[in-house]
């Protein structure tokens, strides 16, 4: 049982490494920038350790299964597995059972926490964060009582049997007495499940695993630049994607900054301020226009959801403000659709001046938030976000996906790299999808290219086709009208498009429907949660990816989508997979996809 | 007889192109018009020879005697320059061969291209060479002294390594407990465990 919060990190890692001298470590990261990220930095913690460990990329709750089967079941050495951004919804004993010896370390921004990994469980540690102490702390105790309670119940349930059988003469007192007492406790009992309902209802996503990994990192005193810079961008994932909402976010920027000046205070050989030194972290405001530094103006600010949904360029209307825009601005439009760097340098320096002045009469505030970027010599410099971007589309491009447009995912040309696709096909109902094969080799193209700027610099290029890709996908969708606006949400099915391809993937699904949940926030009447689903032609089913809508930009709403789903699933009895760690993602066989909506419409 | 020299400047210079190549081709018609060139000489050189022993006796003209002797000097001359530039060739890929020998061994991936890219003469040498090397290397197995794509005699940096699964292996027995390598996985393990496993290619090195 433990949920341990930032003071205890350091005791978590202290037993994480007498446990090594020993036994064995697994890690399982799930396929994200966050987990990714954090993998990262715990590696480096453990390696100045030398601390043997090993790494195990997990999808979903299958993988989990097998890597139970192949690996835990038969490693009589195990001692510590590490789960990061997997495991934390889950009661942990069902997926590893008799592992008795073996201490887990959960690391996990979904939540809800599954509340018998911290009660019930003997040997889970889950790392969480000071802001929620004190309502998980009710929630153990009411989760708890209702536990006592059932064990105490069945005792009672005994106790009164054999006092009916032997107080005869006390007939009239007891049993009203005994029924009393139950009626009140029936009542604390149903209150305290309704909590605890309440509690499990929705899904949202809390402190970053890097983050939390970050202040490991600093209370062993090892942090360095390196680390920091990914922690960054594992923070900065959580708040583009929209899980986690501005507050938060400005919390680890004002963290974060105080430590980039720390490391520029401590490091004495830094020139004068008109040199940078190589791999320096500055803070610096970003523009929610995606890689503007390596598109042209024009082109980044279209593509950009923010920018994309609050003017309507999908319409020429839109496309006219936008160049008004400009031209307000005092740019030449000839001038931004050069690429950012071979711009003018008096337009450059201008640009925040007049974007703040400029964009909000267009109804863009917001248009700035602070985050950090990293020069790389006198060549590169790349900012969080473009970072996290180009991450983002490593893992989830499908080399046909790749081949769609125009690029190939075969970075290294090793051979070795076709060995790393899945073949393992298997899964009842023929739901297996065409992920299955290339999530891997993604995996550690992704992983690799932390490690090389080439890699993160062809990642920014495909994100650039790729968002291009989706913007079109959106718009076609947006005018050919095919949403459907329900009561409770608004709903769009894939069916064909050249671009088929490329949302097979859970992650190019969200974007797509955060861009299109922006764009009817602006111009339709209510702001509704949306479903998309996309057809997997080769295996017949559909992915069903659902967002919740947030009031605003920067403002996070929790999910009830995963309970929902479950619930409709059950109901219609429908062919579903709910592999992936994100409760709001699933496949459904395409026959009974219409029933399965048509149940969630009713729920 | 066009120029002195122009067939050995055609070689000098192909010798210094194709330097960093691994072999290139023998260029035997350069090398045979060169070894003409050297004989032509020679024979030049003794015709002018024994015309000065035939005219002892007479007296000659200073100009005469010393013009017979310009012609000498610049024959001799002449063909040390040819023998060098050929010395110097040969020199280079014999060096490239006795390389080639020690750090890839008998079996290299280019083998074929390499052995078509020899003269004869290279041929034997390279195999004469590349026995002795094996006969030496036999009274040395425990040491690796490179050849094979192995790490040779660089010693290495780090006790552990990390490393990736490229295909199934399973449980392999280690000094320190049992490793269990499924396809996919990575690893931070000791370096000495995982060499041989390495070169056989089931795993990569992960830098």
């Amino acid at each position: 049982m433990v949920r341990i919060t930032t003071d205890q990190y350091l005791q978590a890692y202290d037993r994480i490494k007498h446990e090594s001298l020993e036994g064995n470590c697994i890690i399982f990261v799930a396929p994200d920038v966050d987990a990714i990220c954090c993998c990262k930095i715990l590696q480096s913690l453990l390696k100045q350790d030398i601390i043997q460990h090993k790494i195990v990329p997990v999808a979903g709750y299958q993988d989990l299964e097998r890597a139970h089967t192949m690996l835990v079941e038969k490693d009589k050495q195990l001692r510590t597995i590490i789960m990061i951004n997997c495991g934390g919804l889950v009661d942990l004993a069902e997926y590893f059972p008799d592992a008795d010896d073996v201490t887990f370390y959960v690391i996990d921004s979904h939540r809800p926490l599954n509340l018998d990994n911290i009660v019930s469980s003997s040997n889970v540690c889950v790392f969480d964060d000071d802001s929620e102490t004190e309502k998980m702390n009710d929630l153990i105790k009411v989760y708890e009582e209702l536990i006592y309670d059932n064990v105490n119940d069945e005792q009672e349930n005994d106790e009164t049997v054999e006092d009916d059988h032997t107080t005869d003469s006390e007939d009239d007192e007891g049993p009203p007495r005994q029924r009393r007492r139950l009626n009140n406790d029936q009542d604390d009992r149903y209150h305290k499940e309704l909590k605890l309902q309440e509690y499990y209802e929705s899904m949202f996503h809390a402190n970053s695993s890097s983050g939390q990994m970050y202040h490991l990192a600093t209370q062993l005193s090892r942090a360095n630049q390196d680390l920091l810079w990914l922690a960054m961008v594992g923070v900065t994932s959580q708040f583009i994607f929209e899980r986690i909402n501005t507050t938060r976010y400005m919390d680890y920027v004002n963290r974060f900054s105080d430590e980039v000046a720390i490391f520029q205070a401590r490091d004495p050989e830094t020139p004068t301020p008109s040199k940078k030194a190589e791999d320096a972290i500055q803070c610096e405001d970003e523009y929610r226009f995606m890689l503007f530094r390596h598109w042209s103006l024009y082109d980044s600010m279209y593509h950009s959801s923010y920018v994309a949904s609050k003017l309507g360029v999908w319409r020429e209307y839109g496309q006219k403000r936008l160049n008004n825009m400009f031209a307000k601005m005092g740019f030449s439009l000839q001038q931004c659709h050069q690429i950012y760097t071979h711009m003018d340098m008096d337009l450059k320096n201008i640009l925040r001046n007049k974007i703040e002045t400029v964009a909000p009469l267009y109804g863009l505030t917001d248009i700035c938030f602070p985050s950090f970027s990293r020069s790389y010599g006198w060549k590169y410099s790349l900012s969080a976000s473009d970072v996290v971007y180009a991450l983002a589309t490593l893992l989830e491009t499908s080399p046909s996906a790749a081949a769609v447009l125009g690029e190939s995912m075969a970075f290294h040309h090793d051979q070795e790299w076709d060995s790393l696709d899945d073949k393992s096909d298997d899964h009842p109902d023929d739901l297996g999808s065409e992920r299955r094969r290339w999530w891997m080799r993604n995996f550690y193209i992704t992983y690799d290219s932390l490690n090389s700027i080439d890699d993160i610099r062809r990642g920014i290029g495909l994100c650039m086709k790729m968002q291009k890709a989706i913007v079109r996908q959106g718009t076609s969708i947006i005018d050919k009208k095919t949403t459907r606006t329900l009561k409770t949400f608004r709903m769009v099915l894939i069916k064909d498009g050249p671009d088929l391809p490329l949302f097979q993937h859970p992650l190019t699904l969200s974007k797509l429907a955060l861009f299109l949940t922006d764009a009817y926030r602006e111009h339709g009447k209510r702001n509704l949660p949306f479903v998309i689903s996309s057809l997997d032609e080769h295996h017949d089913s559909y992915l069903v990816v659902a967002n919740s809508a947030a009031a605003t930009f920067g403002d996070v709403k929790k999910n009830h989508f995963g309970h929902a789903f479950q619930k409709a699933s059950m109901d219609t009895k429908a062919r579903t997979s709910f592999d992936s760690f994100e409760t709001s993602v699933l496949q459904i066989h395409k026959n009974d996809l219409e029933h399965f909506l048509e149940q969630l419409l009713l729920s | 007889m066009a120029s002195l020299g122009e067939s050995s400047y055609k070689l000098a210079k192909e010798a210094k192109r194709t330097a960093d190549l691994l072999v290139s081709p023998y260029n035997d018609d350069l090398v045979q018009s060169i070894s003409r060139e050297i004989r032509m000489l020679h024979t030049k050189a003794e015709t002018i020879l024994r015309s000065m022993r035939d005219n002892q006796d007479v007296a000659m003209d200073n100009d005469e005697r010393k013009s017979q002797l310009a012609q000498l000097v610049l024959h001799h001359t002449a063909i040390k320059h040819n023998k060098r530039v050929l010395f110097a060739y040969h020199r280079q890929r014999t060096d490239k061969l006795k390389e080639l020998s020690w750090d890839v061994g008998r079996q290299g991936e280019y083998q074929r291209e390499i052995k078509s890219a020899l003269g004869p003469q290279e041929h034997r040498f390279l195999e004469q060479y590349g026995e002795m090397v094996a006969t030496y290397k036999q009274s040395f197995l425990e040491i690796d002294l490179g050849g094979n794509g192995g790490v040779g005699l660089v010693p290495p940096k780090d006790l552990f390594i990390e490393v990736r699964v490229l295909k199934d292996i399973g449980e392999i027995h280690t000094e320190y407990g049992v490793l269990n390598l499924i396809k996919g996985n990575q690893y931070y393990v000791r370096r000495a465990d995982v060499e041989s496993l390495i070169r056989a290619g089931y795993l990569k090195h992960v830098s």
